[in-house]
């Protein structure tokens, strides 16, 4: 498996894990980072997508942590 | 060792290193507790692969040396392995001495508990007691004359 990271069509998108990231922790993240990330569709049930309006690799890991820490 | 810990880079500046666990070693509990740890240091995605193992990619925030930084995960996680153990096992003890703390601090806590204790064991022998002296028609058994 790769870096949950990826960049396609000028975009980055990050691969949550469902069984790892619960979905409350998702959109808490995403209510708070609402101007850089939305929700995207995955074909994946496993997996939630989430596209970034952001090339910025820091703004991307820093929504990575913030759900960690509301994970917990 | 190359198997459970490898360091790659997302693009010319930026290094990770990916470390692969396998959950029956180190629980949830245990890795969400040392990433947690982990989150002032260093950048963390957690992800599970095909063999249900599971993966934490650890990007550091300063220069850090990255595989160092991989190596202080391990470590965290044995100590938060070893504590959640700990834990479990000494639950039982743990409930013991908290009740005990409790019940010196305000001995009313200990007399209602005796009470409530008390009053469970009644209404169980209350329950057991019409059971007993039923015949199996269901009618109450004579008393015997003496």
């Amino acid at each position: 498996m790769a870096l949950p990271i990826q960049k396609r069509k000028n975009s980055f998108y990050l691969s949550l894990s469902r069984h790892l990231y619960s979905p409350d922790s998702i959109e808490k993240s995403l209510e708070n980072f609402h101007s850089l990330a939305k929700k995207s569709h995955s074909n994946d049930k496993d997996y939630t997508e989430i596209k970034f309006k952001t090339p910025d690799i820091e703004s991307i890991l820093e929504f990575g942590n913030h759900i960690l820490s509301l994970n917990r | 060792m190359k198997d459970i810990i490898s360091i790659d880079s997302f693009d010319k500046d930026t290094k990770y290193v990916k470390i692969k666990l396998n959950p029956n070693v180190y629980n949830l509990q245990s890795i969400y507790a040392a990433g947690y740890v982990f989150l002032d240091k260093a950048y963390i995605i957690l992800d599970q692969n095909r063999d249900k193992n599971i993966e934490v990619y650890l990007f550091a925030k300063d220069n850090q040396d990255i595989k160092n930084l991989g190596m202080e995960f391990y470590n965290e996680l044995i100590n938060y392995a070893h504590y959640f153990s700990r834990v479990e096992k000494n639950s039982a003890m743990i409930k013991t001495i908290m009740q005990r703390v409790l019940f010196s601090v305000n001995p009313k806590f200990a007399e209602e508990a005796e009470e409530q204790e008390i009053q469970e064991l009644l209404k169980e022998l209350e329950k057991e007691e019409p059971a007993k002296s039923r015949n199996k028609y269901g009618l109450a058994n004579p008393k015997k004359k003496k």
